[in-house]
C-alpha cells in the first residue's frame, strides 16, 4: 500500500525526529536533512481506495480539501488569532490523525504509516500557523492604515495564487518561518516582499520581520548594510540589515513606517 | 528515547511525540538559523531542477499546486520574468 521513496536515509528520519521533538534542536547539517526528508516523502506514494497517490497529492486531495476551509472560516471568526490559532491549528490535527488513522492502509507500528501521518500533520501545522499568522498581518496593516490589497483566504481559487498582498504596488507573501526552511520547491522569484516571523533566544521574543529585493528595498529607501548570517541580528535591525543573497532584512515596525511614509508622500521621491 | 527515530519507536512513544509536535505551536526558528539555512538553500538552487504539471481547463493551463515556481493560469515567473503561455491544440495525422 506504501512506496516510500528508497532514497530516505536513517539520518533524513532522524532529522525528521528531533523537528517534530523541537526545530530549535536542529543543527544546520539537520535542517538540510530535513528538507530532504520532506521532498522525499512528498513524492512517496500510499494506495487510497484503489489510486496511487504521491503523499504531496494525498494531501491536497484528502488533507487540504477536507480541513482547510471550515479552519479558515473558523479562524477568520476570532478576535484574537495569536491566542487562538494554536488551539484551532491543534484541534484540527487531531481530527486529520484521526481520520489518517482510521483509514485502511493505516497500520500501528508501521513506519511507512506514521511518515504519513507526520508528513500530513507537518503540513497542516505549516498551512494553519502561516495563514493564522497572514490573517494576523492583514488585520494589523488596516488597523494601521496601510494601503494594500489581499488576496480573500477563504477562496481556494485566491489562496492559490502566486502572492498573498500588494503594497506599493509591490508583491508580497505572508509566510511561516519554516516554509522557507523545509520547502525544498521554495521560491522567492516573482515577489518583492515576504513578511515571517523569528524567535529572538536571546530576548526571549517573537519578532516580525520582512525579507525584500532590491527593488522593494529602494522604493521604501533607507540605507542597507551586509552582515552575515551568523552576526547578531536583532541587534542589526535596528539599521536596515542584508540579509540572504541579495534580500534586505529589516523589522516589520520599521517596513510599515516607510511604507505609510510613502504613501503619504506627496511627491514622487521614493523616500518621502 | 531521543536516540529513536518515527521508524524505530514504539506506539506509544510515537503517539507522545505527534502530541507534542500538535501542541507545541509555531517553529521557534531564530534569525540566525533563518538566514544561515536560507543561504544555504539559495547555494543549493544554483543547479535545481524542476518539474511542473498540470492540465488544459478551457484552454488555459491549471498548474497543479503547490508548483516549484509562482505560476497562475497559463502563467508563471521565473526570476523577474513572467512567462505566459499560449499553446495551439493540433490534432497530429493518424
Amino acid at each position: 500500500m506504501f512506496r516510500i521513496n528508497s532514497n530516505l536515509t536513517p539520518e533524513q528520519d532522524a532529522a525528521l525526529t528531533d523537528y517534530l521533538r523541537g526545530a530549535e534542536r536542529l543543527t544546520r547539517k539537520q535542517w538540510h536533512r530535513l528538507r530532504e526528508a520532506i521532498d522525499l516523502l512528498a513524492r512517496s506514494t500510499v494506495t487510497f481506495q484503489g489510486r496511487e497517490y504521491t503523499f504531496k497529492w494525498f494531501y491536497e486531495t484528502c488533507i487540504d480539501r477536507q480541513f482547510a476551509d471550515a479552519f479558515l472560516q473558523t479562524l477568520l471568526t476570532t478576535t484574537d488569532v495569536r491566542q487562538d490559532a494554536p488551539r484551532l491549528q491543534a484541534a484540527t490535527a487531531r481530527e486529520i490523525a484521526q481520520w489518517i488513522r482510521q483509514q485502511d492502509f493505516y497500520q500501528n507500528g508501521q513506519a511507512e504509516s506514521r511518515w504519513l501521518l507526520i508528513f500530513c500533520l507537518y503540513w497542516w501545522s505549516a498551512f494553519a500557523l502561516g495563514y493564522a499568522f497572514e490573517v494576523e498581518i492583514f488585520r494589523d496593516l488596516q488597523a494601521e492604515g496601510i494601503e494594500f490589497a489581499c488576496h480573500d483566504i477563504t477562496n481556494r481559487n485566491e489562496r492559490l495564487s502566486p502572492f498573498d498582498l500588494t503594497v506599493l504596488g509591490l508583491r508580497g507573501d505572508v509566510k511561516y518561518s519554516t516554509w522557507f526552511l523545509t520547502n525544498e520547491n521554495a521560491r522567492l522569484e516573482g515577489l518583492d516582499f515576504f513578511i515571517t516571523r523569528l524567535y529572538d533566544e536571546t530576548g526571549a521574543r517573537w519578532l516580525r520581520v520582512v525579507l525584500l529585493t532590491p527593488i522593494a528595498s529602494e522604493l521604501i529607501g533607507g540605507e542597507t548594510i551586509s552582515a552575515s548570517p551568523a552576526e547578531t541580528v536583532p541587534a542589526l535591525l535596528d539599521a536596515v540589515t542584508a540579509g540572504v543573497a541579495t534580500l534586505a532584512l529589516i523589522r516589520y515596525d520599521d517596513w510599515k513606517a516607510r511604507v505609510r511614509l510613502r504613501q503619504t508622500s506627496k511627491g514622487d521621491n521614493p523616500n518621502g | 528515547m531521543d536516540d529513536k527515530t518515527i521508524a524505530t519507536m514504539n506506539d506509544a512513544e510515537f503517539d507522545a511525540l505527534v502530541e507534542q509536535f500538535i501542541e507545541r505551536g509555531e517553529d521557534r526558528v531564530t534569525p540566525q538559523t533563518f538566514l544561515q539555512v536560507m543561504t544555504d538553500v539559495a547555494e543549493q538552487r544554483s543547479q535545481h531542477e524542476v518539474e511542473l504539471s498540470g492540465r488544459v481547463v478551457n484552454g488555459e493551463i491549471i498548474f497543479d499546486l503547490p508548483a516549484p515556481l509562482p505560476v497562475g493560469a497559463s502563467t508563471l515567473y521565473v526570476g523577474d520574468t513572467k512567462v505566459t503561455l499560449r499553446l495551439r491544440m493540433e490534432n497530429s495525422p493518424a
